[in-house]
């Protein structure tokens, strides 16, 4: 006690700063002093650092520099003679020292933290949690304070706290992530103010060096370079111990590990050929690649557990021969493997996944039908249009939502659980969250109150996310613009509040049926991401040809007209008229160079052949000057002309040939009355019997870029003026069934499915329904599917599944009035309209009124038909 | 035996001087060291995996002045300045000088080679300089007067509290995000008056150890600085632009030399290489400027859902038009990218069309910054300086795959912030400044085409914005692609080395020359969006 009170007397004005700036701390967690502000202006408005951190630091520098005060003639070695000779045991003066850190450090911020919990209104047991945390992590430093005055010398201290820990520790994290690296390891830093507990058994751990460095130091002692690099290596370690894999936290483990075991068990991986991806990767250390991305399900397994893979091993053979591995993607991979999953909220649908009942037909709004949740690195083979064989090890970490509570969107609106708070702050319309107008967009400001112990953490390992879900249309909003907190408080404490800012778009839109009047019946869902484990599986890609999947660049690049906004067809026209052309019998050379220049002018006005959402042309008009300029070359130079073609996709060679063919007097051929084009119709011989004769019939004369050698019977149809040569292009093969059903396997093409569904043997009809359901069940719910994936929704509506019916009206329904074109494939999936030939914008705009007028259950299928019907006794 | 001479103060200085040098060489050397690595790591586009800490200079700094000042402190009991003969007047100015020559002048003429390149004019090299002079003067007599400062606790107590509550007072005031215009210049007179009370209270503690009123005096002006004054001379005033000629036709395009701003709506009487962009454009009872700009300006949506802080300006075909008389009648003008899908006019005033609205057009020129062969253009790295403080590095980063030509550039930006700003900085759309936007093409006369390219958002990956208190750091990663003229290969047998051999690169920059409110009735906007 003695040693205690010589202590306190010296370190009593210190103490005092330590008693204010504790008490600063705690006005400022209450926000008596520095309040959280709304984020007024988005994410504009947020700060660099926040002062939660900054007081933090402020807090324990103090702290420290407490500790470290000892009186010069204890402190180093300056202290050691006088120590010698003091009648004080050493355990004595260890003991006061120890006292004076715990009554005089550890007990008041221990009490910080019980009158934090308690004015916030904790339960008794959560404060009593939070002291015991506090002792366990300002325990944690005992051991390094105690001992540093014995080691470093006055001004050491200060120099070692501010300059090491804080200037230098950005270095060592770069330090020992090259170290992890090269020892195959992860690191991973702690995040600074919310995960604490890592830091804190590092510091434990590696804190029990420090009296043994002392020790040494005070039989042998050290030069102050060597004084100050021993603790530098100590701090290093600690840094190292704690981003490393070596402890794990109780929230950071699988919560159901033995069920997700048991549910995958036996399970093969299904990724629908759509969904899969392949893309060339740029030239890396270690050489090309090729990334594989897919979404990819575990067949069978119940939606409300949603997966994130990655590969553990893959291996792939062309030819014989094994590829070398891809490049590694060092730095990708987390300490914990849960950490990818909680991405998958922002980015994966997850309208079948929410728990609780489930709502049949929720649809999310904002995701993306091509959402992925599996990404890998595969070799470059050699020869990507040649087959590979690949295997794949994979694991599967697995998530689940959980419901921790929900609010209507209505002001002051809140709900309080035993973990969690949360009170609406303030709803902005129309705005996009920074300030400006957003139509259709919701921002919504709240203040959001958490538990977050290092032994109980409702925030951590993955951080709850806000969904906006109106129940009567089933539909959801996952993907918000957040500000990020502006502030937070508290996260040191147990309990912490932040204020946060979502911004929903497209929420008050047509066809959602969200408006501003109808808001406070939607809800806000608060779903926190809970880990439940991983499971292992494999994968066999055979025969897998990648470069079927990879972009085709062998055509001539897209380039568009850099000046002229106008009617492209003009534009080309006035480019064309400008460039001197040749005259008859110019060089071959001279010819090349002009034709080529007219192609390239087609290509760059390549959108004068667009046509509107009815077939019309965009831009009305042809090109027929253009190719009664080019006819005489193609007479002469046909191969110039076939080189062209190879590119064509302006059907700019087609036009030429045209030109020549009806100049030419071939027998039959006659210029179209419908579309002002040579047409083909003539009676002639059937080969091998005399006598007889067929009729054939060529409404069009086709030419196309992938059969470049029917310009050549073209040609010489115009040469021998006969049409001989073209007969063998009107010879077809009629296709099987079995080709029809392979195809409509890759397609869903609503026209081979009614063909199949009328198809006397059964097994066929069997089949494709199988195919369209199966195809159907795998389908992201969201309301936007488009590339390729709403042709699987388009069939199954064909088939008369109500479900689908659904889903397509309610999509038809938000499009607007004067995009009722964009329409037409959905009319065409329940009415059949386009056998009927296209439909009106007049009959498709009531098509849009219908679809926001009634539901799927005021139509009736008729099988026969394969169509739906409006049913009579509507409303 | 010998006699002692008095010796001058001159002398005795620069004995001081030498003195010090023979006490710090090694630590010095090892600034210098620092000094190098820092500004070599500068020129870098990626750090090395393990850089070296930015804060090591100024701590290497720190470490010197600590050594040097406390070798003669009058508080250090172990310190024999009391008794040399030197004075301690002759002690501290051969200490300033040695600080001035050892340290501030090596970091000063690190400025060079990190500056070098960037266009600087006069204005801008002295901005450098002061904007690099006054932290290390902050630091270096903060750390002197630290380091020679010996008081009681109470009053250093008082001291550090005071500072405390200053910066906490300053991190409410302007928070903690980066200051403004207007509070940038108020804190670098505020940190003028701090240099200055230091530097004084350092050498009053040296001469006399009182330097406490010093102190007082200065913190309180420091305070007063900050609280009352007004100062922004970075400010650039709205430039306006003054041609009589130029005005808004509404309805149908009009003959002659016009610039379409919506289908409905053109601007006449500009002069050759002059384009005008929408900058502002709302009802005249609203909020001026409006927060939304309707041409040539967007927001990018960043990863994990945040609004990017970025305001990227769009090349519009207006700018292209405008280049089109410096360049063969008859040539094919054709790009690769997208054409940007503007809002109609329809859609932007469809609900107001009752009242009058006010437009902003901001009007810029063009001109060639630099004119290269294209193969001279794809060997090695090429840099060219935009404009005072703008630079674009650019070399060839995709030469023939898939028949793409495709340059990798950085567009750097570096300005010491006590400069006014820049022309560029006048031009602010809703509140903000805009990413700056060039043009580069290729010409080639052989086959008659100008293939021209806009830049290409590379993501945020490489994107560096490294703003300081009084510089401006921002390093903007684009692309630029042009693809070969494969209908002249592909069908006139064109060789690629022949087309690159002919063709010239040229970077072409606009100019702000001012902007021009107009005033449209509601008559007008109706005649625009129904074209009459």
């Amino acid at each position: 006690m003695h040693q205690f009170c010589k202590e306190f007397r010296y370190l009593r004005m210190r103490w005092c700063v330590f008693l204010v700036v504790l008490a600063l701390d705690l006005a400022m967690q209450m926000e008596w002093v520095l309040p959280m502000r709304s984020v007024e202006g988005g994410y504009n408005a947020g700060v660099n650092v926040s002062y939660e951190i900054l007081m933090m630091a402020l807090l324990w520098m103090v702290a420290w520099w407490f500790m470290l005060s000892v009186p010069p003639e204890e402190g180093a070695s300056g202290g050691r003679g006088y120590a010698l000779t003091r009648p004080l045991s050493p355990v004595s003066y260890w003991a006061a020292r120890l006292l004076v850190w715990v009554l005089l450090v550890m007990v008041p911020l221990m009490l910080e933290c019980a009158v934090y919990l308690w004015l916030n209104g904790r339960p008794w047991s959560d404060v009593v949690l939070g002291m015991m945390e506090r002792a366990w992590a300002v325990g944690s430093m005992t051991l390094w304070l105690l001992p540093l005055p014995l080691l470093l010398r006055g001004w050491e201290r200060y120099a070692m706290i501010v300059l090491v820990v804080f200037s230098l520790e950005e270095w060592n994290g770069q330090v020992l992530w090259v170290v992890f690296k090269l020892l195959h390891l992860v690191y991973d830093r702690p995040q600074v103010g919310m995960e604490f507990g890592r830091s804190v058994q590092a510091a434990w751990l590696v804190g029990i060096l420090m009296p043994v460095l002392v020790v040494w130091h005070q039989r042998r002692p050290f030069g102050r370079v060597a004084r100050m690099s021993a603790v530098a290596c100590l701090l290093l370690l600690y840094q190292g111990v704690a981003g490393s894999s070596l402890f794990i936290e109780s929230y950071e483990k699988p919560r159901d590990q033995e069920l997700i075991s048991k549910l995958t068990a036996g399970r093969e991986v299904v990724i629908p050929e759509r969904d899969r991806h392949f893309s060339q990767g740029d030239e890396a250390p270690g050489g090309k690649y090729i990334d594989f991305t897919a979404h990819a399900m575990l067949a069978g397994m119940p939606d409300e557990f949603v997966p994130h893979w990655r590969a553990t091993a893959t291996s792939m053979m062309q030819n014989g021969r094994v590829m070398p591995a891809p490049p590694e993607q060092w730095g990708q991979t987390r300490r914990q493997p849960s950490y990818m999953v909680g991405y998958l909220c922002q980015s994966y649908p997850m309208a079948s996944a929410l728990p609780g009942a489930k709502v049949p037909g929720m649809l999310s709004m904002d995701m993306d039908a091509k959402a992925q949740n599996m990404q890998f690195r595969l070799s470059q083979p050699p020869q990507v249009e040649a087959p590979v064989s690949t295997h794949v090890d994979l694991t599967a970490e697995w998530m689940r939502l959980n419901k921790l509570g929900e609010i209507p969107i209505k002001v002051g609106a809140q709900f309080k659980v035993p973990d969690f708070e949360i009170e609406l702050l303030e709803v902005k319309l129309n705005s996009d969250g920074q300030g400006g107008s957003a139509p259709g967009c919701v921002a919504v400001v709240y203040r959001m109150s958490a538990r977050c112990f290092e032994w109980r953490n409702a925030l951590l390992p993955l951080l709850p996310n806000v969904f906006l879900v109106s129940p009567k249309n089933r539909f959801m909003w996952q993907f918000a613009i957040h500000s990020g907190h502006e502030q937070a408080r508290g996260a040191n404490l147990g309990w912490c509040h932040m204020i946060e800012q979502r911004a929903f778009q497209r929420v008050l839109e047509h066809g959602t049926g969200v408006t501003p009047e109808n808001l406070a019946e939607q809800r806000l869902v608060w779903l926190k991401p809970e880990y439940l484990g991983s499971s292992q599986h494999e994968m066999e890609m055979k025969d897998l040809k990648i470069g079927g999947y990879l972009m085709n660049r062998e055509g001539w690049p897209r380039s568009r007209p850099a000046t002229e906004a106008g009617n492209p067809r003009e534009a080309f026209l006035r480019q064309v008229r400008s460039l001197p052309r040749p005259a008859e019998g110019a060089a071959r050379a001279e010819i090349a160079r002009y034709v080529a220049e007219v192609y390239e002018a087609s290509a760059v006005f390549n959108e004068r052949t667009h046509r509107i959402n009815d077939g019309e042309p965009k831009w009305p008009g042809n090109d027929r000057e253009v190719c009664v300029l080019l006819a005489p070359f193609l007479v002469e130079h046909a191969d110039i002309f076939k080189a062209a073609l190879a590119h064509d996709s302006a059907d700019l060679t087609m036009g030429v040939m045209h030109e020549l063919v009806l100049q030419a007097g071939i027998p039959g051929i006659t210029r179209s009355e419908k579309t002002g084009g040579p047409r083909y119709e003539r009676e002639v011989p059937v080969a091998g019997k005399p006598g007889q004769v067929r009729k054939r019939v060529m409404e069009t004369l086709w030419l196309s870029s992938w059969r470049a050698d029917d310009l050549d019977a073209y040609m010489a149809a115009i040469r021998q003026h006969s049409d001989e040569p073209l007969w063998p292009l009107m010879d077809d093969k009629p296709r099987s069934t079995d080709e029809v059903l392979a195809d409509y396997a890759k397609s869903f093409d609503r026209g081979y499915l009614r063909w199949l569904m009328k198809r006397p043997d059964v097994k066929y009809r069997e089949e494709a329904e199988r195919l369209t359901r199966e195809a159907f069940s795998q389908l992201p719910a969201v309301v936007t599917l488009e590339r390729g994936y709403e042709r699987p929704l388009y069939a199954a509506v064909a088939l008369g599944m109500p479900e689908a019916l659904d889903w397509l009206l309610r999509g038809v329904a938000m499009k607007e009035d004067d995009r009722a074109r964009g329409a037409m494939m959905q009319h065409h999936a329940m009415f059949a309209s386009l056998e009927q030939g296209q439909p009106d914008t007049k009959t498709l705009l009531q098509f849009l009124h219908d679809a926001r007028r009634y539901s799927a259950k005021d139509y009736r299928y008729d099988a026969t038909k394969m169509i739906w019907e409006l049913r009579p006794e509507r409303p | 035996m010998k006699l002692m001479h008095s010796t001058s103060f001159v002398f005795r200085v620069w004995h001081q001087f030498a003195q010090e040098w023979r006490a710090q060489w090694f630590l010095v050397l090892l600034w210098l060291a620092a000094l190098a690595t820092g500004c070599w790591q500068t020129f870098l586009e990626e750090l090395p995996e393990i850089a070296m800490p930015g804060s090591l200079p100024a701590l290497l700094a720190m470490i010197i002045i600590v050594r040097s000042v406390r070798a003669d402190a009058p508080g250090n009991a172990e310190a024999v300045s009391h008794v040399r003969p030197l004075g301690r007047g002759a002690v501290w100015l051969a200490k300033v000088l040695f600080f001035k020559v050892a340290m501030l002048l090596p970091w000063l003429a690190c400025a060079w080679p990190e500056c070098r390149g960037y266009g600087f004019g006069p204005v801008e090299w002295m901005a450098e300089i002061a904007g690099r002079v006054l932290p290390a003067v902050l630091l270096g007599a903060g750390t002197a007067l630290g380091a020679s400062w010996r008081g009681v606790v109470w009053k250093n107590g008082t001291l550090i509290g005071s500072g405390v509550a200053g910066l906490g007072l300053m991190a409410w005031k302007f928070g903690t995000k980066m200051p403004k215009d207007a509070d940038r210049c108020v804190l670098v007179v505020a940190g003028l008056v701090l240099g200055l009370t230091l530097l004084l209270a350092w050498w009053q503690s040296t001469m006399t150890r009182r330097a406490w009123m010093t102190l007082t005096v200065g913190g309180l002006a420091v305070m007063l600085v900050v609280k009352l004054g007004h100062w922004n001379w970075r400010a650039q005033p709205d430039r306006m632009y003054a041609d009589a000629k130029l005005a808004l036709h509404f309805g149908e395009r009009p003959e002659g030399a016009v610039q379409e701003l919506w289908e409905g709506m053109y601007v006449t009487g500009l002069p050759a290489d002059h384009v005008a962009s929408v900058v502002a454009f709302a009802p005249v009872d609203e909020a001026w400027p409006p927060k939304k700009a309707f041409s040539d300006y967007k927001m990018l949506l960043g990863e994990n859902g945040h609004w990017n802080q970025r305001r990227p300006w769009k090349m519009r075909m207006a700018y292209t038009h405008a280049l089109v008389p410096h360049y063969p009648a008859g040539s094919l003008w054709h790009k690769v990218e997208d054409t940007e899908q503007v809002k109609t006019l329809k859609e932007i005033v469809e609900s107001d069309l009752s009242r009058p609205w006010r437009m902003r057009l901001a009007v810029q020129r063009m001109k060639r910054v630099v004119t290269m062969p294209l193969g001279a253009a794809i060997r090695g790295e090429k840099r060219i300086v935009l404009d005072a403080g703008r630079r674009l590095d650019f070399q060839i980063g995709v030469l023939n795959d898939y028949s793409e030509m495709k340059f990798w550039a950085m567009l750097r930006r570096r300005f010491p912030l006590l400069a006014p700003g820049s022309e560029q900085e006048r031009l602010q759309v809703a509140g903000d400044l805009t990413e700056e936007a060039f043009l580069v093409l290729l010409h080639s006369p052989g086959i008659r085409e100008v293939c021209t390219a806009g830049e290409w958002h590379r993501g945020d990956e490489n994107y560096w914005s490294g703003d300081e208190l009084l510089h401006r750091f921002n390093n903007r990663p684009v692309a630029f692609s042009f693809v070969h003229p494969r209908a002249q290969m592909d069908i006139a047998g064109l060789k690629f080395e022949d087309w690159v051999d002919e063709t010239t690169l040229d970077v072409w920059w606009p100019e702000e020359r001012g902007v021009i409110d107009v005033e449209i009735s509601g008559e007008e906007l109706r005649r625009a969006v129904e074209g009459k």
